[in-house]
């Protein structure tokens, strides 16, 4: 329990340092006054919006505010969309799981099994296989793998649709909008989540223990899946909760490649536009969500492994 | 957990899906790469997409331009003519028997209501047409309104054609909250919204009802779909689930080769220049120094080049078409008296221009034929450097860019709008050029109804221009887009910013 509360003490660190970070960055950076008034206004213009919103008073003021507001949840208006910041990122969040929730899924049902076979079949033609996808998986940048996938089954086989989201038609339809992101999303934590499977799994069957259970006549399949797997999935659950960071990253840019109208867009865009309420919110929102994440993977850890909660 | 939403009606999902051939014969799909946000809203439209999808749904009095003969100029709108009555009052006489998407009649009462919400001080909109000193907005009768200015608005259609001065439905908005008015569009126009799937698409039906619909209209449903990434746009045209995209140069090869698409080249009035920074640089301040670096480009070598080949658009100054001066040419590529010219400056061995600043990709690639072009004269140019957008901006706003390139558009055709690029007191201007004649004539424009005399000032203010360039005039950008072949009536509007949907039509 005293572990559990100390991490939790970590995460709020954690994300007050990112909302300070967001802060700052978004204030060194850029001048949204430009961005809103556009490049024809004159001086005059973008003086009296600059003092509207605020941005000529002090930076420590406009920073405690913005702590202030931020540590309740209310990260001001939208400069593009003049509406609270939250929702806009609410609405997108669902649309952005739609596609990151099955992604991961999928991640996870192919890297365990192929991690696993990998290990046990060490140096066989399906370990190289999965070796050299993997490998390949990891190395693509996943834009260009997004484009490539458009261009072969959207353009040339024409199996798929390209890009966008399809809330009418038959289940069938709105699914096949699907299938690209999911796929362009997922293969960067699929690979890198079978080869850690595979290297842990080769330790793990290399044990004394996993050696003394077999000498002793465990039918192999128990070895394997109670003896061993349990033992590998330890450092897999922390680096699963890592790749969700990966997932989000790859997010911003699945979402634009395939005009996904998720969070990740919604953050590009931002960014872009220079619209600092909703980069803070989301950056924040980010940190957050990895601190939770990680949270749970310690307390799983725990659960697999009871020496770390005592120790 | 997974979330699919399965309540759309099976009409419209078939209508959308293409599975029914006669609804997929009319519905035209068109793709702009930004998001919009704001689409019930004209007056605070931010980005382009905004204002293309509001003029599909609201019309203003009068409009600059006609998708039919894809001509320029001012034409009737929802005003059928208009009358200047003295220097500031006009009276504008507006179509009869015009309803909103909502019912309600369209009057000067509606035209009342829509530019006076507009000019209210407290509206958060930032849009141009603020800056009109229109004092007063007076219904004569039904189909009469009055425009009356603090001075002179010489301009006043060209300013009325904008987003700024689209009329909306006084009964919907009166008590409106913005946040709804922002997706809740109700105005006159070819098309009415039928559903807003944020980040996504607009999806739009014909108004029956309109009243610039010709014979060729059959249209049922225009899309305006959002895809922020050009390669997913472009193959969603060339597979045939979309019809309009604007493209890059590079991609047109791919879309002559393809039977069922075709390329649209279209004049634009966005104009590639590069500009000076005469702060930064010392040995820009001398306008020969800046006619040298005009003389040292070939500009036809770069229509060739960047704007397939189409020598017409090279430019004079930064004055557009139909308002350039006749007696001017276009500076000619004689890098000899270029030479010769920073020479009599006092720089017989050129000088170092650090950095040319450059924020779009179509720009680094002419910025790379100037850097070199300059080298030729001696004039030495360390780096062509992309800025990412936000730190460009950052600059803009703090008038510190080095010597930059981009595409520079006006929104309105008129001299003083194009003039403005170059004026002081524009935000982001860092070119610090500042000739008191210019601004004596650039003022006086501004307050000059008369025409001769405008022309005058027109005239003298490119003859400045001309002698003593703040920039490096290039030529107007073409556009080009990749159609689906069974789109007929396609004009793209020059200024890029909206288009005249009501021309487009299906071939059969």
């Amino acid at each position: 329990m005293r572990f559990i509360l100390q991490r939790m003490g970590q995460g709020l660190i954690v994300i007050l340092a990112a909302l300070t970070l967001a802060f700052i960055l978004m204030f060194v950076i850029g001048d949204p006054v430009t961005m809103i008034t556009g490049a024809e206004a004159s001086r005059d213009q973008a003086e009296r919006l600059r003092e509207q919103l605020g941005f000529n008073r002090p930076l420590v003021v406009q920073y405690f505010e913005f702590m202030l507001g931020a540590v309740q949840g209310d990260f001001g208006v939208s400069y593009r969309h003049q509406q609270p910041v939250l929702p806009l990122l609410w609405e997108r969040l669902s649309r952005s799981a739609e596609i990151a929730v099955p992604a991961l899924l999928l991640a996870l049902l192919v890297s365990i099994p192929a991690g696993i076979v990998s290990a046990l079949r060490r140096n066989s033609a399906i370990d190289y296989t999965a070796r050299v996808t993997a490998l390949v998986g990891q190395a693509a940048p996943n834009f260009w793998v997004a484009i490539m996938m458009i261009v072969l089954f959207a353009n040339i086989l024409g199996w798929l649709p390209s890009s966008g989201r399809e809330t009418d038609g038959g289940l069938w339809k709105q699914i096949s909008h699907m299938i690209l992101p999911i796929i362009a999303l997922a293969l960067l934590p699929m690979a890198y989540l079978t080869r850690m499977m595979r290297s842990t799994m080769l330790e793990v069957i290399n044990e004394d223990y996993i050696r003394t259970a077999r000498a002793k006549g465990a039918p192999v399949p128990r070895v394997v899946y109670i003896h061993a797997l349990r033992n590998a999935m330890i450092p897999y659950v922390t680096i699963t909760a890592l790749q969700i960071g990966n997932l989000i990253a790859g997010s911003m840019v699945v979402e634009s490649v395939f005009a996904w109208p998720g969070m990740g867009r919604l953050l590009m865009d931002s960014i872009r536009t220079l619209d600092i309420p909703v980069v803070a919110a989301g950056l924040s929102f980010v940190a957050a969500l990895f601190v939770v994440l990680n949270l749970i993977a310690d307390i799983c850890y725990v659960l697999l492994d009871p020496r770390v909660g005592k120790s | 957990m997974k979330h699919v939403t399965l309540t759309a009606t099976l009409a419209a999902g078939l209508a959308l899906g293409g599975l029914s051939a006669a609804y997929a014969q009319t519905t035209v799909t068109y793709i702009v790469n930004e998001r919009a946000d704001i689409l019930g809203d004209p007056p605070r439209n931010v980005v382009f997409a905004e204002q293309y999808i509001s003029k599909a749904m609201f019309e203003p009095l009068v409009f600059d331009f006609d998708g039919r003969t894809g001509e320029s100029g001012i034409r009737p709108a929802l005003a059928t003519h208009w009358e200047i009555i003295d220097d500031n009052t006009w009276h504008f006489f507006l179509r009869e028997g015009v309803t909103f998407h909502n019912g309600e009649p369209f009057n000067a009462e509606a035209v009342k209501f829509s530019i006076e919400r507009h000019l209210d001080p407290d509206f958060p909109s930032t849009d141009k047409f603020r800056d009109v000193p229109i004092t007063e907005v007076n219904v004569i009768d039904d189909y009469t309104v009055e425009f009356v200015t603090d001075t002179p608005v010489p301009i006043l259609p060209q300013r009325l054609s904008r987003n700024g001065a689209f009329i909306m439905a006084p009964g919907h908005y009166a008590d409106l909250p913005l946040d709804e008015a922002a997706v809740s569009p109700v105005g006159t126009g070819p098309y009415k919204l039928e559903e807003f799937r944020r980040d996504d698409r607009v999806i739009m039906t014909k108004n029956e009802d309109w009243w610039g619909w010709d014979e060729n209209s059959n249209i049922d449903r225009l899309v305006i779909r959002m895809i922020p990434e050009l390669s997913t746009a472009f193959s969603e045209v060339m597979a045939g689930n979309a019809d309009i995209v604007r493209i890059t140069p590079d991609l047109a090869d791919v879309v002559e080769a393809d039977p069922n698409v075709d390329l649209v080249v279209a004049p634009t009035l966005v104009r590639a220049v590069t500009i000076f920074n005469l702060d930064m640089y010392p040995e820009l301040q001398d306008p020969r120094v800046r006619v040298a670096l005009n003389l040292a480009i070939d500009r036809e070598a770069m229509v060739d080049a960047f704007a397939f080949g189409q020598h017409e658009l090279i430019s004079t100054t930064l004055i557009n078409p139909p308002h350039e001066h006749p007696d001017l040419e276009p500076y000619p590529y004689d890098p000899d008296r270029a030479r010769e010219l920073l020479a009599e400056a006092g720089y017989p061995d050129g000088f170092r221009i650090d950095t040319i600043d450059v924020m779009i990709p179509d720009s680094f690639e002419y910025s790379e034929a100037v850097a070199q072009f300059w080298g030729q004269i001696g004039v030495e140019v360390g780096e062509v450097r992309r800025l990412e957008s936000s730190v460009m901006r950052e600059r803009w706003a703090a008038r510190t860019l080095s010597v930059a390139s981009f595409a520079w558009s006006a929104a309105e055709n008129t001299p003083e709008t194009d003039a403005w690029a170059v004026h002081d007191d524009r935000q982001t201007n860092s070119t610090h050029w500042v000739r008191e004649d210019f601004l004596d004539a650039y003022r006086e424009i501004t307050q000059t109804v008369d025409p001769e005399r405008r022309e005058e000032l027109n005239r003298k203010m490119q003859e400045i221009l001309y002698e003593d360039p703040p920039w490096v005039y290039l030529y107007l950008v073409p556009a080009a887009y990749a159609v689906s072949n069974r789109i007929e009536g396609y004009n793209p509007h020059p200024s890029l910013l909206v288009e005249d949907w009501g021309s487009l039509y299906v071939s059969e």
